[in-house]
């Protein structure tokens, strides 16, 4: 078993969100989808502000230099900055949807909701226009564009001196923690270990694309079990990567995949990112090859010291007064 | 560069003695090609459509298995599967689904990799390959057409068009196990195969054991005798280690090769034994047993 943490970086972040004549949207931003899944998550952060489907948007990944700037899928921060902006440029559009639908409902604009495709008074159901006649109509004068950024959250202050002063503070904005328990099999005669079941307990704040953020586990789980037991770069003695190819460099494959239980824990935090969520994807890596580790370390009454922990490095650590292999 | 495409056994002889190499599923040569192992032969004569190579047949001496037979065919085949379980065991294990559909034994045979995972099996189900050329035809046991790592005695004009396998003895069967990292896309860091004869008390009275990725070629362990399971399983497991000559790289070390190869022999015999003695262990053993074991 064992415990992670994962930063949330306060920085800033922008996005448009426009809606065409034809009722559908877009969202453009400089963040980018490389399987950290804000491709369903900011459209879902999108539809829900304005009372569409996630479906009706469309993302538009851009250069920084005709989208606005976002900082790139590092660090598991897309949904905590780059959400915050999305919500920030729909909330603007939301509003001007708003006035369109309060001119023709002959209401107060503060009255109107925007769901399921459709604006309509609060109270007065009835009273209704769809989204898409107002998107239309717009397209004949003022056109639905929002941009937003939203304001950063400020770090906590540094109390006292850290080791890791103001920068580490920062990551304390809104932190996720984690806890992943294994089971793992050692074969005492070769060294090889398999993890059979791992359970992963996750507060990222709220979950707001269930399907994905479980997806971003599992994939991180395996990650994780590969970066404990088979994937590590090894060199020759120029300093030539000795496995430059997936042959050699070991990934886990689903042949491999132990069954992963996952748990959301979704309590309030302050500071947290749009609608309370925090970020996920990296953060599953963390825990998974301390747990392993410590797994191993019973079941070898020491710790194995070397990451990863090949079946050569776990024989190795068995065997009476060796030292353990380099490479 | 010329690609010629047989359909005929004689058609591909023809090609290889012009000077063609054959290729069947391409899964080493056109994979190795694209890895910079070896160029791409400037020709080519493609060998996967003849129909006649692709089948399996059994006969009162034993079975015959044409060259184009997949690595998926064998571990699917209902016979292979239980009488000849090693060689399945093998086949089982070759890459991924995609790969055992693509690569066949013949391929596999003729690569003449140290780490083949059928070598061991077939070595000690004591295979002869056939080899055609349009001089003639020839039979030679497989440990015979191993030379090195990567070479065999065949000439350049002759087609392997079929492994040959003796009818397995009364009470017999036989078992392959592989020490791998992971449980898909591996490749033997080492392996042994076992194929053993019970006698009446259940011990062992005959035994074959041969070992995967511990030298130059797949090698068979000399000097085992009959006895117990245990006692055959111990003797085998400590000549592996002795016998075997491998190499460090940075799959393993030859140290942990030395012992892992004894590891695998050890269990090998167990589980053709058990197998022997009627249990029904399903192929692949890797899954069955020890590191690779589901559960
Ligand atoms: C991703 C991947 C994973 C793999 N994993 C494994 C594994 O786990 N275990 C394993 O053992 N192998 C593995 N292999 C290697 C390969 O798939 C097998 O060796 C396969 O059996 C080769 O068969 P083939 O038909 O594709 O051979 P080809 O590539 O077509 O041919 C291989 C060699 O044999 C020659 N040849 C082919 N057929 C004949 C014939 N009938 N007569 C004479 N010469 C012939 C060719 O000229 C060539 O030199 C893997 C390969 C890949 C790409």
């Amino acid at each position: 078993m064992a415990i992670g943490w994962w930063p949330s970086f306060s920085v800033p972040s922008g996005a448009y969100v426009k809606i065409d004549g034809d009722g559908s949207g877009q969202i453009i931003t400089g963040a980018q989808e490389c399987g950290t899944g804000a491709v369903m998550t900011l459209r879902q952060l999108a539809a829900d502000e304005v009372g569409l489907r996630a479906d009706d948007f469309e993302l538009v990944y851009q250069d920084t230099s005709v989208a606005p700037y976002d900082m790139g899928a590092t660090g598991s921060q897309t949904l905590f900055n780059n959400g915050r902006a999305v919500v920030a440029a729909a909330a603007q559009v939301a509003e001007q949807l708003r006035a369109l639908a309060a001119q023709h409902l002959e209401a107060n604009a503060a009255d109107i909701v925007l769901a399921d495709g459709v604006a309509s008074v609060a109270g007065t159901p009835s009273a209704s226009v769809t989204i898409a006649e107002l998107a239309a109509q717009a397209a004949g004068g003022e056109l639905l564009i929002g941009h937003g950024s939203g304001a950063p959250p400020a770090p906590p202050t540094t109390v006292g001196s850290t080791c890791v002063g103001d920068v580490g503070m920062a990551a304390w904005v809104a932190p996720q923690f984690s806890c992943h328990a294994v089971r793992v099999k050692l074969d005492r005669d070769t060294g090889v270990t398999r993890v059979l079941q791992v359970s992963a307990a996750h507060d990222s704040g709220t979950i707001i694309n269930r399907v994905g953020a479980e997806g971003q586990v599992q994939g991180a789980v395996l990650m994780g079990i590969g970066q404990a037991l088979t994937e590590g770069t090894t060199y020759d003695d120029q300093a030539r990567q000795r496995n430059p190819a997936l042959l050699e460099y070991k990934l886990q494959t689903c042949a491999d995949a132990p069954t992963v239980d996952i748990s959301f824990i979704e309590i309030a935090t302050p500071d947290a990112g749009p609608r309370g969520a925090k970020g996920l994807a990296e953060a599953p890596n963390v825990a998974t090859p301390a747990a392993i580790s410590n797994a191993l370390a019973q079941l070898v009454g020491h710790p194995v010291r070397r990451l990863p922990m090949t079946a050569e490095r776990v024989w190795l650590s068995m065997q009476p007064a060796e030292p353990e292999v380099a490479g | 560069m010329s690609f010629f495409i047989a359909h005929t056994v004689h058609d591909a002889l023809t090609a290889l003695s012009d000077g063609a190499r054959p290729v069947a599923g391409g899964s080493d040569l056109v994979v190795g090609a694209r890895h910079g192992k070896a160029p791409l032969p400037p020709h080519l004569v493609a060998i996967d459509r003849i129909a006649e190579l692709r089948e399996v047949h059994h006969t009162d001496s034993g079975v015959i298995i044409g060259a184009l037979v997949t690595h998926h065919d064998i571990e699917m085949h209902a016979l292979l599967t239980t009488s000849y379980a090693g060689l399945a065991d093998g086949s089982a294990l070759v890459g991924s689904p995609s790969t055992r559909n693509v690569g066949t034994l013949g391929g596999n045979v003729m690569n003449a990799s140290p780490a083949m995972d059928t070598g061991s099996p077939l070595l000690v189900l004591g295979a002869e390959v056939e080899l055609q050329s349009l001089r003639g035809t020839r039979r030679l046991g497989i440990a015979e057409l191993w030379t090195g790592p990567g070479r065999t005695c065949a000439e350049p004009d002759e087609l392997c068009v079929a492994v040959h396998l003796p009818a397995p003895a009364p009470n017999s069967n036989s078992a392959y196990l592989r020490l791998e990292y992971r449980r898909a896309m591996e490749i033997a860091v080492v392996g042994a195969a076992a194929a053993v004869t019970l006698a009446a008390d259940g011990s062992i009275s005959a035994v074959r054991v041969a070992l995967t990725a511990v030298a130059p070629t797949i090698i068979e362990v000399v000097g085992l005798v009959g006895g117990t399971v245990a006692d055959v399983a111990a003797a085998a497991a400590a000549a592996a280690s002795e016998q075997a000559t491998p190499i460090s790289d940075q799959r393993a070390s030859d140290r942990y090769r030395r012992h892992t190869v004894g590891v695998m022999a050890g269990r090998a015999v167990q589980a053709a034994a058990r197998r022997a003695g009627g249990e029904m262990i399903p192929v692949p053993l890797n899954r069955a047993v020890g590191i690779g074991a589901a559960s």
